[in-house]
């Protein structure tokens, strides 16, 4: 019988919720880490007891860890990231130069086809891969040398490489999405890569159509279509359908279309899911009422999903990497938010239950579904 | 042998559950005392001093014979009696100041308490201001 794993990472360690196919109880595991931020946890696509965790603090540092059993145990791996050559400059807030310096590991992204290869996204900006489970790591240097590096700037959390999308129908084709440059898109498995911003209209910025400078905050893709891209900036939900040559607005009715989460059903690959947020100054829902909206037209159409999610003085924030689905009949969809909950509906977000209520701020969350 | 106090978390990395002895080859330094832990312990690498340039990771501090010596070149030799293992090399993540980091270790060796169980707040010395 099938089962779903639930990866969750929060402000002070990582969780493994676990249930059947029927998503009804729940076991929860943790805190692992404990006392660590835990950017993200995922796992191998091929090898799913294969999962690595991003775990750091401001005071020690980033540790990557690596389980082979599903999050039972885990081991430290190797954590040496070192730009290649020497790192250059960036933009800092106030538009003067700024040495790259590595932070932290926002993302981890393992392969769709070999377990002991995944993909590390960075602040400050980078991609770095590992070829061995996580033992050592070779940054992906034509992405910050392809010419517009110099120019990014820091979005409001850092300059982070959050979001790492690999295309299962072309192997060299990947896609990244850096706060605040924009999205990029290589098609020679990272040896050489171009903006792919046409379209994205960012009012805050100098040049509002500019190549780079967007402050993209996640991208989903549907595994059957992957030159369809789903994204959610900072302000605006967009679509391509030419795996990012250019983008078209698909906000429609929404109620803010501020958010950082967005993702995409599971069988239908028109579904998609986001969770509105207020503004950039006020990182909650609108009207204190918890709301994920959903579009089964790829978008501009919306409707509100709010049956079991609270609807009077919720001020909590959904990030990023905090949302999934599993891949069951009746398409799962969770997510997690800074006051700590994960809410997980097994039927497509008509209904919606807290798994857990009182976890630290969830930073991501990842879903596996297991035969 | 050379006696390392290393932060709580450090401790649940390396998996140890107290002080930690060293054999440090030469001269008992920052550098060689690291070397050392990070030989003995890998998965601390990264973790007290930066992989690439192996400068101290800015948060952390270190102390000898209740003395700061976070800022000493990291070639400079330490006390003697942290070479003998007499007195330990504290590792120690930066929280309120010097001032009071440096009056919890004089405490905390005046109580022959361990400086991360005091400052984990497990002291047992209830008279103490310093640690108060």
């Amino acid at each position: 019988m099938s089962s779903v794993r639930v990866l969750v990472g929060t402000r002070k360690g990582a969780f493994v919720l676990t249930s059947d196919a029927k998503r009804k109880h729940w076991d929860i595991s943790g805190p692992h880490f404990a006392g660590w931020e835990i950017y993200h946890v995922k796992g191998s696509p091929v090898d799913p007891n294969r999962l690595y965790a991003s775990q750091s603090t401001g005071w020690f540092g980033q540790l990557i860890q690596r389980s082979n059993d599903g999050g039972k145990s885990w081991e430290p791996v190797g954590n040496k990231f070192a730009y290649d050559g020497i790192p250059g400059t960036h933009q800092w807030y106030d538009g003067t130069p700024h040495p790259w310096e590595f932070k932290r590991v926002w993302h981890l992204e393992p392969s769709l086809a070999d377990p002991d290869t995944v993909y590390a996204g960075a602040e400050d900006a980078a991609l770095f891969r590992s070829i061995d489970g996580g033992q050592t790591w070779v940054e992906l240097s034509g992405l910050r040398g392809h010419g517009s590096g110099p120019s990014w700037q820091p979005g409001a959390g850092g300059l982070c490489l959050h979001t790492i999308i690999l295309d299962p129908s072309h192997p060299d084709r990947m896609f990244v999405a850096i706060s605040a440059a924009g999205a990029f898109r290589t098609d020679d498995a990272g040896k050489t890569w171009k903006p792919i911003n046409r379209g994205l209209r960012s009012e805050h910025i100098p040049d509002p159509t500019a190549e780079v400078g967007h402050c993209v905050h996640h991208i989903a893709m549907h595994r059957s279509r992957p030159d369809v891209l789903f994204m959610q900036k900072h302000w605006d939900v967009m679509r391509s359908d030419n795996a990012g040559d250019s983008w078209q607005e698909i906000s429609g009715n929404l109620p803010t279309d501020f958010g950082f989460a967005i993702d995409v059903h599971a069988h239908e690959p028109e579904t998609i899911f986001v969770v509105p947020i207020k503004s950039d100054s006020e990182h909650y829902p609108p009207d204190g009422k918890l709301r994920v909206h959903r579009s089964t037209a790829g978008g501009n159409e919306w409707e509100a999903l709010t049956n079991g999610l609270p609807q009077s003085d919720c001020y909590v924030n959904v990030l990023r990497d905090a949302m999934a689905t599993d891949a069951l009949d009746s398409c799962g969809v969770y997510f997690g938010t800074t006051g700590g909950q994960v809410y997980a509906s097994a039927d497509a977000g008509d209904n919606w239950t807290p798994i857990v209520r009182d976890l630290p701020a969830v930073l991501s969350v990842e879903v596996q579904t297991l035969p | 042998m050379i006696t390392v106090v290393l932060p709580s978390h450090l401790r649940t990395l390396a998996h140890v559950s107290g002080d930690v002895q060293l054999e440090v080859e030469g001269q008992a330094t920052q550098r060689s005392i690291l070397d050392a832990l990070e030989a003995r312990f890998p998965m601390l690498r990264g973790t007290i001093r930066d992989q690439v340039t192996q400068e101290r990771r800015p948060f952390l501090r270190f102390f000898a014979c209740e003395e700061d010596v976070t800022h000493e070149p990291p070639d400079a030799p330490l006390p003697d009696a942290v070479a003998s293992g007499a007195e330990p090399f504290f590792i120690l993540g930066a929280i309120a100041g010097g001032q009071r980091v440096a009056a919890q270790i004089s405490c905390c060796r005046k109580h022959l308490q361990n400086l991360t169980d005091c400052m984990g707040g497990n002291c047992n010395f209830a008279g103490s201001k310093a640690c108060g």
